[in-house]
Protein backbone atom coordinates (compact mmCIF):
# COMPACT_ATOMS: atom_id res chain seq x y z
CA UNK A 1 0.00 0.00 0.00
CA UNK A 2 2.23 2.77 -1.24
CA UNK A 3 -0.51 5.37 -0.61
CA UNK A 4 -0.68 4.61 3.12
CA UNK A 5 0.51 7.30 5.48
CA UNK A 6 0.86 4.84 8.37
CA UNK A 7 4.16 3.06 8.98
CA UNK A 8 4.58 -0.73 8.96
CA UNK A 9 4.79 -1.00 12.77
CA UNK A 10 1.49 0.84 13.17
CA UNK A 11 -0.18 -1.37 10.58
CA UNK A 12 1.23 -4.59 12.02
CA UNK A 13 0.68 -3.89 15.71
CA UNK A 14 -2.66 -2.21 15.04
CA UNK A 15 -3.98 -5.37 13.44
CA UNK A 16 -2.40 -7.32 16.27
CA UNK A 17 -4.41 -5.33 18.84
CA UNK A 18 -7.62 -6.32 17.05
CA UNK A 19 -6.63 -9.97 16.64
CA UNK A 20 -5.32 -10.38 20.19
CA UNK A 21 -8.36 -8.68 21.73
CA UNK A 22 -10.68 -11.16 20.03
CA UNK A 23 -8.43 -14.16 20.74
CA UNK A 24 -8.25 -13.13 24.39
CA UNK A 25 -12.04 -12.87 24.60
CA UNK A 26 -12.40 -16.31 23.02
CA UNK A 27 -9.91 -17.68 25.55
CA UNK A 28 -12.19 -16.34 28.30
CA UNK A 29 -15.08 -18.34 26.84
CA UNK A 30 -12.87 -21.43 26.52
CA UNK A 31 -11.73 -21.12 30.15
CA UNK A 32 -15.30 -20.79 31.42
CA UNK A 33 -16.42 -23.78 29.37
CA UNK A 34 -13.48 -25.98 30.31
CA UNK A 35 -12.37 -26.13 33.97
CA UNK A 36 -9.47 -28.35 32.92
CA UNK A 37 -8.05 -25.49 30.86
CA UNK A 38 -8.23 -23.20 33.90
CA UNK A 39 -6.36 -25.78 35.95
CA UNK A 40 -3.76 -26.18 33.22
CA UNK A 41 -3.26 -22.41 32.97
CA UNK A 42 -3.06 -22.11 36.75
CA UNK A 43 -0.39 -24.80 36.86
CA UNK A 44 1.75 -22.90 34.34
CA UNK A 45 2.08 -19.85 36.63
CA UNK A 46 0.65 -18.82 39.98
CA UNK A 47 -2.80 -17.99 38.59
CA UNK A 48 -4.80 -18.63 35.41
CA UNK A 49 -5.21 -14.87 35.00
CA UNK A 50 -1.43 -14.39 35.00
CA UNK A 51 -1.04 -17.09 32.34
CA UNK A 52 -3.83 -15.46 30.32
CA UNK A 53 -2.08 -12.07 30.47
CA UNK A 54 1.30 -13.54 29.46
CA UNK A 55 -0.39 -15.40 26.59
CA UNK A 56 -1.99 -12.16 25.37
CA UNK A 57 1.28 -10.22 25.46
CA UNK A 58 3.14 -12.99 23.60
CA UNK A 59 0.43 -13.19 20.92
CA UNK A 60 0.34 -9.39 20.59
CA UNK A 61 4.12 -9.05 20.18
CA UNK A 62 4.53 -12.10 17.91
CA UNK A 63 1.61 -11.28 15.60
CA UNK A 64 2.58 -7.60 15.58
CA UNK A 65 6.19 -8.29 14.56
CA UNK A 66 5.16 -10.83 11.90
CA UNK A 67 2.57 -8.52 10.37
CA UNK A 68 4.90 -5.51 10.48
CA UNK A 69 7.52 -7.50 8.56
CA UNK A 70 5.00 -8.85 6.05
CA UNK A 71 4.47 -7.51 2.51
CA UNK A 72 8.20 -6.84 2.03
CA UNK A 73 8.42 -4.86 5.26
CA UNK A 74 5.51 -2.54 4.39
CA UNK A 75 3.03 -4.20 6.73
CA UNK A 76 -0.41 -5.59 5.90
CA UNK A 77 -1.84 -4.40 2.57
CA UNK A 78 -5.03 -2.87 3.94
CA UNK A 79 -6.38 0.62 3.35
CA UNK A 80 -5.83 3.07 6.20
CA UNK A 81 -9.52 3.67 6.88
CA UNK A 82 -10.20 -0.06 6.85
CA UNK A 83 -7.30 -0.57 9.25
CA UNK A 84 -8.75 1.95 11.72
CA UNK A 85 -12.13 0.25 11.49
CA UNK A 86 -10.55 -3.16 12.17
CA UNK A 87 -8.55 -1.88 15.16
CA UNK A 88 -11.52 -0.13 16.76
CA UNK A 89 -13.95 -2.90 15.83
CA UNK A 90 -11.67 -5.68 17.04
CA UNK A 91 -11.03 -4.03 20.39
CA UNK A 92 -14.73 -3.29 20.94
CA UNK A 93 -15.76 -6.78 19.83
CA UNK A 94 -13.39 -8.28 22.38
CA UNK A 95 -14.94 -6.10 25.10
CA UNK A 96 -18.50 -6.94 24.02
CA UNK A 97 -17.80 -10.70 23.94
CA UNK A 98 -16.41 -10.60 27.49
CA UNK A 99 -19.03 -8.27 28.98
CA UNK A 100 -21.86 -10.01 27.11
CA UNK A 101 -20.77 -13.42 28.32
CA UNK A 102 -20.63 -12.39 31.98
CA UNK A 103 -23.87 -10.43 31.63
CA UNK A 104 -25.61 -13.61 30.50
CA UNK A 105 -23.89 -16.08 32.83
CA UNK A 106 -22.89 -13.86 35.78
CA UNK B 1 -0.61 -1.85 53.15
CA UNK B 2 -3.21 -3.82 51.18
CA UNK B 3 -5.44 -0.76 50.92
CA UNK B 4 -2.45 1.37 49.89
CA UNK B 5 -1.78 -1.02 47.01
CA UNK B 6 -5.42 -0.83 45.97
CA UNK B 7 -5.49 2.97 46.15
CA UNK B 8 -2.25 3.18 44.17
CA UNK B 9 -3.86 0.98 41.50
CA UNK B 10 -6.87 3.32 41.29
CA UNK B 11 -4.62 6.41 41.31
CA UNK B 12 -2.44 5.10 38.47
CA UNK B 13 -5.57 4.21 36.54
CA UNK B 14 -6.87 7.75 36.96
CA UNK B 15 -3.53 9.23 35.88
CA UNK B 16 -3.61 6.92 32.86
CA UNK B 17 -7.04 8.27 31.89
CA UNK B 18 -5.85 11.86 32.31
CA UNK B 19 -2.76 11.18 30.19
CA UNK B 20 -4.82 9.58 27.42
CA UNK B 21 -7.23 12.52 27.53
CA UNK B 22 -4.24 14.89 27.32
CA UNK B 23 -3.05 13.05 24.20
CA UNK B 24 -6.53 13.33 22.65
CA UNK B 25 -6.66 17.11 23.11
CA UNK B 26 -3.05 17.59 22.03
CA UNK B 27 -3.65 15.62 18.81
CA UNK B 28 -6.65 17.84 18.04
CA UNK B 29 -4.22 20.77 18.14
CA UNK B 30 -1.19 19.02 16.67
CA UNK B 31 1.71 21.02 15.23
CA UNK B 32 5.46 20.62 14.93
CA UNK B 33 5.67 22.38 18.30
CA UNK B 34 3.67 19.89 20.38
CA UNK B 35 4.58 16.73 18.44
CA UNK B 36 7.41 15.73 20.83
CA UNK B 37 5.03 16.24 23.77
CA UNK B 38 2.36 14.04 22.16
CA UNK B 39 4.90 11.25 21.69
CA UNK B 40 6.22 11.68 25.23
CA UNK B 41 2.76 11.63 26.85
CA UNK B 42 1.79 8.66 24.67
CA UNK B 43 4.72 6.73 26.13
CA UNK B 44 3.76 7.93 29.62
CA UNK B 45 0.18 6.72 29.03
CA UNK B 46 1.47 3.24 28.22
CA UNK B 47 3.81 3.24 31.25
CA UNK B 48 0.97 4.30 33.57
CA UNK B 49 -1.27 1.57 32.17
CA UNK B 50 1.41 -1.09 32.69
CA UNK B 51 2.05 0.15 36.24
CA UNK B 52 -1.67 0.13 37.08
CA UNK B 53 -1.94 -3.35 35.54
CA UNK B 54 0.98 -4.82 37.51
CA UNK B 55 -0.09 -3.33 40.84
CA UNK B 56 -3.75 -4.22 40.30
CA UNK B 57 -2.75 -7.68 39.12
CA UNK B 58 -0.61 -8.24 42.22
CA UNK B 59 -3.49 -7.20 44.45
CA UNK B 60 -5.94 -9.40 42.52
CA UNK B 61 -3.79 -12.51 42.64
CA UNK B 62 -2.54 -12.14 46.22
CA UNK B 63 -5.26 -10.30 48.16
CA UNK B 64 -8.59 -10.52 46.33
CA UNK B 65 -9.54 -14.08 47.32
CA UNK B 66 -11.05 -13.32 50.77
CA UNK B 67 -12.80 -10.21 49.44
CA UNK B 68 -14.32 -12.27 46.63
CA UNK B 69 -15.76 -14.62 49.24
CA UNK B 70 -17.41 -11.73 51.11
CA UNK B 71 -18.81 -10.23 47.90
CA UNK B 72 -20.34 -13.51 46.71
CA UNK B 73 -22.06 -14.05 50.09
CA UNK B 74 -23.23 -10.44 50.28
CA UNK B 75 -26.17 -8.59 48.70
CA UNK B 76 -24.15 -7.53 45.62
CA UNK B 77 -22.70 -10.80 44.18
CA UNK B 78 -22.86 -9.21 40.72
CA UNK B 79 -19.99 -6.96 41.85
CA UNK B 80 -17.79 -10.01 41.30
CA UNK B 81 -19.81 -12.15 38.90
CA UNK B 82 -20.16 -9.40 36.30
CA UNK B 83 -18.01 -6.40 37.14
CA UNK B 84 -14.81 -8.08 38.38
CA UNK B 85 -14.93 -10.89 35.83
CA UNK B 86 -15.42 -8.38 33.01
CA UNK B 87 -12.85 -5.92 34.39
CA UNK B 88 -10.09 -8.48 34.88
CA UNK B 89 -10.36 -9.64 31.27
CA UNK B 90 -11.20 -6.41 29.41
CA UNK B 91 -8.18 -4.80 31.05
CA UNK B 92 -5.90 -7.07 28.98
CA UNK B 93 -7.19 -5.58 25.73
CA UNK B 94 -6.87 -2.14 27.25
CA UNK B 95 -3.24 -2.89 28.11
CA UNK B 96 -2.48 -3.80 24.50
CA UNK B 97 -4.28 -0.73 23.15
CA UNK B 98 -2.32 1.50 25.54
CA UNK B 99 0.90 -0.18 24.40
CA UNK B 100 -0.08 0.54 20.80
CA UNK B 101 -0.60 4.28 21.45
CA UNK B 102 3.12 5.28 21.37
CA UNK B 103 3.59 3.10 18.27
CA UNK B 104 0.80 4.98 16.48
CA UNK B 105 2.36 8.25 17.68
CA UNK B 106 5.49 7.57 15.60
CA UNK B 107 3.57 8.45 12.40
CA UNK B 108 3.50 11.85 10.72
CA UNK B 109 0.71 13.33 12.85
CA UNK B 110 1.14 16.82 11.41
CA UNK B 111 0.92 15.80 7.76
CA UNK B 112 -1.40 12.78 7.89
CA UNK B 113 -5.09 13.18 8.72
CA UNK B 114 -5.39 9.37 8.90
CA UNK B 115 -2.63 9.16 11.50
CA UNK B 116 -4.41 11.81 13.58
CA UNK B 117 -7.73 9.96 13.29
CA UNK B 118 -6.10 6.75 14.45
CA UNK B 119 -4.57 8.52 17.46
CA UNK B 120 -7.91 10.13 18.34
CA UNK B 121 -9.72 6.78 18.16
CA UNK B 122 -7.14 5.06 20.35
CA UNK B 123 -7.02 7.86 22.93
CA UNK B 124 -10.83 8.05 23.06
CA UNK B 125 -11.14 4.28 23.55
CA UNK B 126 -8.50 4.41 26.29
CA UNK B 127 -10.33 7.18 28.13
CA UNK B 128 -13.80 5.64 27.84
CA UNK B 129 -12.70 2.11 28.68
CA UNK B 130 -10.50 3.44 31.47
CA UNK B 131 -13.46 5.28 32.99
CA UNK B 132 -15.42 2.04 32.75
CA UNK B 133 -12.64 0.22 34.59
CA UNK B 134 -12.62 2.86 37.35
CA UNK B 135 -16.40 2.59 37.66
CA UNK B 136 -16.25 -1.19 37.82
CA UNK B 137 -13.57 -0.92 40.52
CA UNK B 138 -15.84 1.34 42.55
CA UNK B 139 -18.73 -1.13 42.28
CA UNK B 140 -16.46 -4.02 43.32
CA UNK B 141 -15.32 -2.04 46.37
CA UNK B 142 -18.94 -1.23 47.19
CA UNK B 143 -19.84 -4.89 46.79
CA UNK B 144 -17.30 -5.76 49.48
CA UNK B 145 -18.45 -2.89 51.68
CA UNK B 146 -22.17 -3.79 51.64
CA UNK B 147 -21.26 -7.41 52.28
CA UNK B 148 -19.46 -6.42 55.48
CA UNK B 149 -22.08 -3.99 56.76
CA UNK B 150 -24.29 -5.31 59.61
CA UNK B 151 -27.64 -6.40 58.20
Amino acid sequence: MSTSTLNAQTRGFGLSVAITSIVSALLVLAKEANPGLVTFMKDLTVHHWVTHAIFDVIVFVAVGFLLAKSNNGQGPAIGDEKLIQIIVGGFLLGCVIIAGFYLITG
Amino acid sequence: MTLAILMLHALLGMLFILAAGFVYVDVLNVSEGNLPRIRCISRLTAVLMWAAFFIGGYWYVVHYGPEKGYILKGPWPFAHDFFMETKEHVVMGLLLLATFLPIAATNDLVGSKTARRLMLWIAALLVLTGVGMEGAGAIISMGAKVALLPH
